[in-house]
C-alpha cells in the first residue's frame, strides 16, 4: 500500500490517538490552568527580576551620589543625566512585564489567529523589541559605564579621570567588555535564537 | 487566579480532544513532552476562548490554538531536538494490527516534514476541507493544493522506500 488516500483511510479509522483517557473536568482544567498561570509568571519573572535589579543598583548608586555630592555640581548634573538616560528602558520593561505578568483571560490573546498570522505577529513583536533594546544598549551601555566609570574616579582618587587617563580607560573597556559578553550571550537566548527559528517557520510558508 | 470555567468550554474541549492528541503525536515524541505540551493547550485554549467566535467552527478554532501552541512550544524545547523516534512512540506495539502499522508508517513519514508541512498534511488527513485548510494556517487555497500535491509525493516516496527496506530484509 503506497497510496496516500489508501493511507488516509487507516488514519480516520484508527482510534488509537483519539480513543485515550484523558478528557477534563472543571477540576482538572482548573489545576491545569493555576499550574500553567504560575509557571508563566515564574518564568517572566526571573527575566524581569535579573533586568530590574539591575537597575535598581544603577539607579541606587546614582541617587547615593547625588544626595552625599550634592554640593559638587558636576557630578549631580552627570549622576541626573545617568539616572534619566536610564528612564526609558525602566518604563518599557515595566509595561512589556506587567502584560506579561498578569495573566488574565482576554480578548488579545492570539493563539485563536491562523498560523501564518499567530507566527508573524510573534515574529513581529519580539523583533520590535529587540531592535529597541539593540539601538538602546549600543547608546546606554558605553555611556553609562563612561559616567559610572567618571563617578568613580571623581569621587574616590583625587585629580579624577584627568590625574589617572590610562587605569581609567582600562577600567571602561573592562566594563565595556563585561557587560557587552552578558548582552550578548542574554540576546544570543532570549531574541536571535527565538528570531531565527520564528524566520525558519516563515520562510516555510513562502516556499 | 480564580476565573470562570464555562462548562460549554469544557464540554467542547472534551468532545474535540481528539484534536490536541493527533497535534501532539504528530509533532513531539517524549510522552513526558507530550503530557506537558496537552496541558499546555488546555491552557492557551482556555485564554483563547474569549476570542472564540460563537459562529464559527469550534474544531476549526481548536486546530489553530493546538497548532500554535505546538510550534510556539517546539520552538521553546530543547529536548525535543536530540530525541530519537522509536516505535512506541507512535503507540505501536510488536503485535500492532495491519491498520496500526499503516499509521505508524505514515506518522514515519511525516516526521520528516517541516514544521508547516506537518500542520497541512494532518489537516488534509483530517478530512478538511481545502478552505477550512486555509483558514486554520493563512496560507492561500492554492498554496495548499500545490504544497498538497508536494508533500503527498515526499510522503509516498518515504513510505515506499521504507517497504522496499522492509520487504528486502526478509527476502
Amino acid at each position: 500500500m503506497e497510496n496516500i488516500e489508501e493511507f488516509k483511510k487507516s488514519w480516520s479509522q484508527n482510534k488509537a490517538v483519539t480513543s485515550g483517557t484523558d478528557s477534563f473536568n472543571e477540576e482538572s482544567l482548573r489545576k491545569i490552568i493555576k499550574q500553567r498561570a504560575k509557571q508563566q509568571q515564574h518564568i517572566s519573572m526571573k527575566y524581569f527580576w535579573a533586568s530590574f535589579t539591575l537597575q535598581i543598583i544603577v539607579y541606587a548608586l546614582l541617587s547615593h551620589v547625588m544626595v552625599k555630592y550634592w554640593a559638587d555640581t558636576p557630578v549631580s548634573l552627570i549622576s541626573i543625566f545617568c539616572t534619566l538616560l536610564y528612564v526609558p528602558f525602566t518604563v518599557m520593561l515595566l509595561n512589556k512585564f506587567k502584560r506579561m505578568a498578569i495573566l488574565k483571560v482576554d480578548n488579545e490573546h492570539t493563539a485563536g489567529l491562523p498560523i501564518y498570522e499567530y507566527v508573524s505577529q510573534q515574529h513581529a513583536l519580539l523583533a520590535s523589541f529587540y531592535r529597541f533594546k539593540r539601538k538602546y544598549e549600543l547608546i546606554l551601555i558605553p555611556l553609562s559605564s563612561a559616567i559610572l566609570i567618571w563617578i568613580f574616579f571623581r569621587i574616590y582618587l583625587p585629580g579624577g579621570v584627568n590625574a589617572y587617563p590610562i587605569a581609567a580607560i582600562v577600567c571602561f573597556l573592562i566594563t565595556l567588555a563585561s557587560c557587552m559578553a552578558a548582552i550578548v550571550a542574554e540576546n544570543k537566548k532570549r531574541f536571535r535564537q527565538p528570531l531565527a527559528q520564528l524566520d525558519l517557520i516563515l520562510k516555510d510558508f513562502a516556499q | 487566579m480564580e476565573a470562570p470555567l464555562d462548562h460549554k468550554f469544557i464540554q467542547q474541549v472534551n468532545q474535540n480532544i481528539g484534536i490536541a492528541r493527533k497535534v501532539r503525536e504528530i509533532y513531539f515524541t517524549g510522552s513526558d513532552e507530550r503530557e506537558d505540551v496537552l496541558q499546555e493547550m488546555m491552557y492557551q485554549l482556555w485564554r483563547s476562548f474569549p476570542n472564540f467566535k460563537a459562529n464559527a467552527k469550534f474544531s476549526t478554532w481548536m486546530y489553530r490554538v493546538c497548532l500554535n501552541t505546538a510550534l510556539t512550544y517546539l520552538r521553546k524545547s530543547k529536548r525535543n531536538k536530540n530525541e530519537a523516534i522509536i516505535p512506541e512512540h507512535h503507540l505501536i506495539s510488536v503485535n500492532a494490527d495491519n491498520q496500526h502499522e499503516n499509521t505508524a508508517m505514515l506518522y514515519k513519514a511525516i516526521e520528516g516534514l517541516s514544521a508547516v508541512n506537518k500542520s497541512i498534511i494532518l489537516l488534509y488527513l483530517e478530512d478538511m476541507s481545502y478552505e477550512e485548510i486555509a483558514d486554520v494556517t493563512g496560507l492561500s487555497k492554492s498554496n495548499i493544493s500545490v504544497r498538497l500535491v508536494r508533500i503527498k509525493k515526499d510522503i509516498e516516496a518515504q513510505i515506499r522506500k521504507k517497504t522496499n527496506i522492509t520487504e528486502d530484509g526478509k527476502h
